[in-house]
């Protein structure tokens, strides 16, 4: 059986038995930000008639933002944390463990399922949420224009700051692709109660290196730095050389608790 | 083909390892039966095997490869059927078709023979099945990939008196020559008739570890009544009858061999059990 | 099959079993054995067990061996058993009787007339 087609083989284990499971966390996904993007609407579509709406921007736009980020947190997080959901029992480490496929594949495959695979149901779910928001504004606001949000890059406009908006993108995708990793490291080490448990362990490490970063720049910075960042252009690409080595840091070190697993845990 | 080199393992968290220096070999072909006390560290030899659970010293190899390395060139050629296992929230046939190609000797022909000598329905869902039936069903897949490993933990318990039959008969007749069966169990009754080799394990160590041939050429089984047989005997069991006895077979007598009264000797007096055969290897 | 109670070794309970089937007819002469691995499946015995019971008979001629084709009843079978239960009882199972007569203190007279009375009784049986 040559590698190749041992791989799809696994993949197609791993998502056929979990079957029903991810369904249900996509529907639970789905219905909770379609459900947020009613709320959203019915509480201000009413802005659409704002004079606010003649500048191009759509009014409902930050909130659907924020409801996109919230949930891509949350959601990706809770996501993330299932990675290693395999190892949870003592009988469901026999059966993971036992199955004659390589430990990068059986790691591999499922990461490949709850980080990328999850990225894109997301979209799509962004996108029905999107489209929910389009379907139901539409009766209502007859004279304006109004478009798929999604479908429109933002920033258009020059009301808009491109640079914060585009800035606070850059940061708040570098922060979640960390705290992704992080949940998957979490479900490596803690298969059960992998998402409390990783969550609190970040929250207690964020907010120690908080401390110490906070008390390290109030000693030495003069206030140089911050107003850099606001005001200049800022070049992304090394720090997102070290959001993807921070990743690669953590996935590796979650295949690696993977593949000295034993049906205990001894640490 | 499989090699227990110098096992020493302990759980975290408790003093006394349960194997300490344990060494086995097992050669190709043969129906093997680990017979131990409960707690006897049985299950774990089973999983230190496989890899599942990694020795503080010592390594099994398994045609010279350490199995806790996992390759998958080990996983295709061993099978374990745990004492408890969890089954995918799947049809049976679903299960099969995503596993079974892992296999490269599953044969869908032997599995649904399995399933018939079990009086089981390829149509079922594995949700809906009792513990019993789970069990019947998994271990039909576990003949049906044909590994050359197999090691079952208590495989007769939680099987009904037609499973352990069925049990018995698939045992019987599916194994190839070139195959090997671990069978753990402290149910000596329900496996004696089909084992091929004998080892009983006790005190963190293997005490007893010899062919089932070679047991009833040394000794002899014996029901009887008669005094002076039970009092000079090696070791005397009542039985409602008078008592069954083993003695040193000195006269080429063939007997049925009692797993009980061996077991039960072996935990009593092991050196005088072993020394018996010293005595039998000029044959 | 059960085994159970019987310090007679399986193999020779299975060969036992196996006799009275030929006697009964269920297997004639010339018939085929099941192969081993069947017959230990029924048995639900290991089938290195069986092979020594095959291996008992055939060394007695009550069955043979077809190299790639299996175990046969030979056609003489019939009074090959009835030659080693002869050879059997008169030189293993009647000790245990005669032990039994010596510590009874039966005189044999009295076993003949017993005997004789006996075969009369049964002929007439077999007449009516």
């Amino acid at each position: 059986m040559t590698s190749l087609s041992r791989f799809y083989t696994t993949f197609a284990k791993e998502l056929r038995e979990t079957r029903r499971t991810i369904a249900m966390q996509i529907l639970v996904m789905v219905g909770a930000m379609c459900f947020l993007t009613l709320f959203i609407v019915f509480n201000n579509y009413d802005d659409y008639s704002d004079r606010f709406y003649t500048n191009g921007v759509d009014p409902l736009w930050n909130n659907m933002f924020a409801l996109f980020a919230w949930s891509l947190m949350i959601f990706g997080s809770l996501s993330a944390a299932n990675t290693m959901k395999n190892m949870s029992s003592r009988q469901k480490r026999i059966s993971t463990l036992m199955y004659p496929a390589s430990q990068f594949e059986k790691y591999f495959v499922r990461w490949l399922i709850y980080v990328p695979l999850f990225l894109v149901v997301f979209a799509i779910s962004c996108f029905i949420a999107d489209l929910l928001r389009y379907v139901i504004c539409i009766p209502f606001v007859t004279d304006k224009e109004i478009t798929l949000k999604l479908l429109v890059p933002f920033g258009i406009s020059e009301y808009v700051n491109y640079i914060e908006e585009w800035k606070a993108v850059n940061i708040f995708f570098m922060l979640f692709f960390f705290v992704q990793s992080l949940f998957v490291l979490g479900s490596s080490f803690w298969p059960k109660q992998t998402f409390v448990k990783t969550f609190i362990m970040f929250s207690i490490t964020a907010t120690i290196y908080y401390f110490i970063g906070y008390g390290v720049y109030k000693i030495f910075d003069s206030g140089y730095w911050y107003a850099h960042i606001v005001n200049n252009e800022v070049h992304f690409t090394p720090y997102w050389c070290l959001t993807i080595c921070g990743c690669a840091i953590n996935y590796a070190l979650a295949y690696w608790r993977f593949r000295e697993s034993e049906i205990i845990q001894r640490w | 083909m499989l090699e227990i080199e110098n096992l020493t393992f302990n759980y975290p968290k408790q003093r006394e390892n349960v194997l300490e220096d344990f060494s086995l070999q097992l050669e190709p072909g043969g129906i093997y039966g680990l017979l131990g006390r409960n707690g006897a560290g049985k299950s774990t030899l089973l999983y230190l095997i496989c890899g599942l659970l990694f020795p503080q010293k010592g390594r099994v190899l398994y045609n010279g490869i350490n199995t806790r390395r996992r390759l998958t060139k080990t996983l295709t050629d061993i099978f374990i059927v745990p004492e408890e296992f969890s089954l995918p929230p799947v049809s049976l046939m679903q299960y099969v078709k995503v596993n079974a190609p892992f296999y490269p000797k599953f044969s869908m022909d032997d599995m649904k023979r399995h399933l018939s000598t079990f009086d089981l329905d390829a149509d079922v869902k594995l949700n809906a099945l009792s513990m019993g039936q789970k069990k019947k069903v998994y271990m039909s897949f576990a003949l049906a990939c044909n590994t050359s490993m197999l090691l079952m933990d208590e495989p007769t318990n939680g099987l009904d008196i037609p499973g352990k039959s069925a049990f018995r008969r698939f045992i019987c007749s599916s194994l190839r020559d070139d195959q090997t069966i671990l069978i753990s169990t402290h149910q000596a009754r329900d496996i004696d008739s089909i084992l091929d080799h004998v080892i009983i394990m006790d005190n963190h160590n293997v005490l007893f570890n010899k062919p089932a041939f070679d047991i009833v050429s040394a000794l002899k089984f014996v029901s009887t009544q008669d005094r002076d047989i039970i009092k000079s005997a090696l070791y005397a069991q009542n039985t409602p009858g008078g008592a069954t006895v083993m003695l040193p077979n000195n006269n080429n007598e063939d007997s049925r061999l009692d797993l009980e009264v061996l077991f039960n000797f072996a935990l009593e007096s092991p050196e005088m059990l072993n020394r018996q055969f010293i005595n039998h290897t000029d044959n | 099959m059960i085994f159970k109670e019987n310090n007679r070794p399986i193999y020779l309970q299975i060969a036992d079993r196996i006799c009275y089937d030929i006697m009964s007819g269920t297997y004639n002469p010339d018939d085929r054995m099941p192969s081993v691995r069947e017959y230990a499946a029924s048995v639900e015995v290991n089938a290195n067990t069986v092979m020594r019971s095959y291996e008992y008979l055939s060394a007695r001629d009550i069955i043979y061996n077809r190299r790639g084709i299996g175990f046969f009843v030979s056609s003489d079978a019939r009074n090959a058993i009835v030659r080693m239960r002869r050879d059997t009882f008169l030189n293993d199972d009647i000790i245990d009787f005669f032990k039994e007569l010596k510590m009874l203190d039966i005189a044999h007279d009295e076993l003949k007339s017993m005997y004789e009375n006996y075969c009369n009784s049964q002929s007439q049986t077999e007449k009516q």
